[in-house]
């Protein structure tokens, strides 16, 4: 397994890792959305995997052990002034009500905006690359936040600023090069 | 003389039918859209039973109210000696009060009640416990999707034959709007499979069709994808990176 490979995978893992965060995760600053009874895919993985590239590529100088995916998380809080937990919060579907939720933060156009001009101008690198290239997708909105993209668009229709973020997100449409 | 205008009445009706191009399948879509907007006019209609709820706990919480706080506002005149008028006064103030906590509690539960509501439609819970709810996406499928495509199919072939490039552009537009709608509601079903696709109830969506679904989009969007190349407008690049994402992720249940 080569080194970025193994980037890959330890971002994954963090992304895993129990996080107390995510029960702060409530209130006027979220909503959710995605309701279901099975969820083949419960993580996230490119979205973990996107804030370890951001962390190896940009996070050089923030202090700690912690590895690059939090490195990455912490590099776009301090850009954006959101708070740590509405980046992580993304990386997941929650539980409820023995079902599963998206929890999506009102402030989730802003940090996918930021994400992909972060991957967009290091398509270059070798670690941009080999991540791309596991994608599905060549739309950069679809392989960081896809499935909450779709579900944000069936329900945008109920809610005034949710309809705001559908069309904001709607124009994210950068490709992979 | 009669037999001639009844020749005419035919004629007239024929020239109308050919010219409208109308079909079983255009009279099916008429009676669709008919009735979903007589259902929206429903839906304003203040609802009966939900007003009669919030008032009813409305009125509720003010009789408990009244009943904590009747000895109180005896003692109280008793206590202060009040003449019969000043007693009268402050009972018809409670009265007001009463009156006035009852509108105002009225229309917070109404408005709590909404909220819930909204909530549970942005959650996505009403997919499992609202049948109705659940039927009705499944017949945006049958009634706008799938008959989108086919609008689109139609719009593709008066494109090929019309000269005018302002009435062949409109005709594009037309196959851009209708496919994005179409594909909107299918995202819907794509991303909730396992509650709208199945071959075994004939109440969901057979896989056959929802896979023929995604190869008539896809055919659509090829045209689409060879007549907008000369579009300058960022717009519609736009909805066609869209689109194409949409497709290219439904081709994966091919």
């Amino acid at each position: 397994m080569g080194r970025y490979e193994r980037e890959f995978e330890k971002a994954e893992k963090d992304a895993e890792k129990f996080d107390l965060d995510d029960y702060f995760a409530h209130g006027i600053n979220y909503f959710k959305c995605g309701c279901k009874k099975n969820l083949s895919v419960v993580y996230n993985y490119p979205f973990a995997t996107a804030l370890a590239i951001i962390g190896e590529l940009y996070g050089t100088d923030i202090p700690g052990r912690n590895g690059n995916y939090h490195k990455g998380i912490a590099y776009l809080s301090n850009e954006l002034g959101v708070h740590k937990r509405q980046i992580k919060i993304l990386r997941k579907a929650f539980v409820y009500k023995n079902k599963y939720i998206y929890k999506i933060p009102y402030k989730v156009v802003p940090i996918v905006t930021k994400m992909i001009e972060l991957l967009s101008a290091n398509e270059s690198k070798k670690i941009v690359k080999k991540f791309l290239k596991r994608q599905n997708s060549f739309v950069y909105r679809e392989i960081l936040i896809g499935k909450q993209y779709s579900e944000i668009e069936a329900v945008a229709k109920y809610d005034e600023r949710i309809w705001q973020i559908c069309n904001e997100l709607t124009m994210l449409v950068k490709k992979v090069e | 003389m009669a037999k001639n205008s009844n020749k005419k009445d035919n004629g007239l009706n024929d020239f109308m039918l050919k010219g409208f191009d109308a079909n079983h399948k255009d009279f099916e879509l008429l009676r669709f859209y008919i009735s979903k907007d007589i259902k929206r006019i429903e839906k304003k209609i203040p609802q009966g039973e939900s007003q009669i709820v919030c008032c009813m706990i409305a009125s509720l919480i003010d009789l408990l109210i009244a009943y904590f706080f009747k000895d109180i506002l005896s003692n109280y005149a008793a206590n202060a000696k009040m003449g019969n008028l000043c007693n009268v006064i402050l009972r018809m103030i409670a009265i007001i009060v009463l009156i006035v906590m009852f509108l105002l509690l009225s229309k917070m539960i109404k408005r709590f009640l909404e909220y819930r509501k909204r909530k549970k439609q942005i959650s996505g819970e009403l997919l499992y416990s609202d049948a109705e709810y659940k039927q009705e996406i499944i017949d945006d499928f049958d009634n706008i999707a799938c008959d989108g495509l086919l609008i689109c199919q139609n719009y593709i072939a008066k494109y090929h034959k019309e000269q005018k490039d302002y009435i062949k552009e409109f005709y594009l537009y037309e196959v851009l709007h209708h496919l994005t709608k179409s594909l909107k509601i299918f995202d819907i079903i794509y991303e909730n499979s396992d509650q709208f696709v199945s071959d075994k109830d004939d109440n969901l969506i057979d896989s056959y069709r929802a896979k023929n679904f995604v190869i008539f989009a896809q055919e659509i969007y090829v045209f689409l994808e060879k007549e907008c190349k000369k579009a300058d407008e960022s717009g519609i690049k736009t909805v066609l990176i869209n689109m194409d994402a949409k497709i290219s992720k439904f081709k994966r249940m091919l």
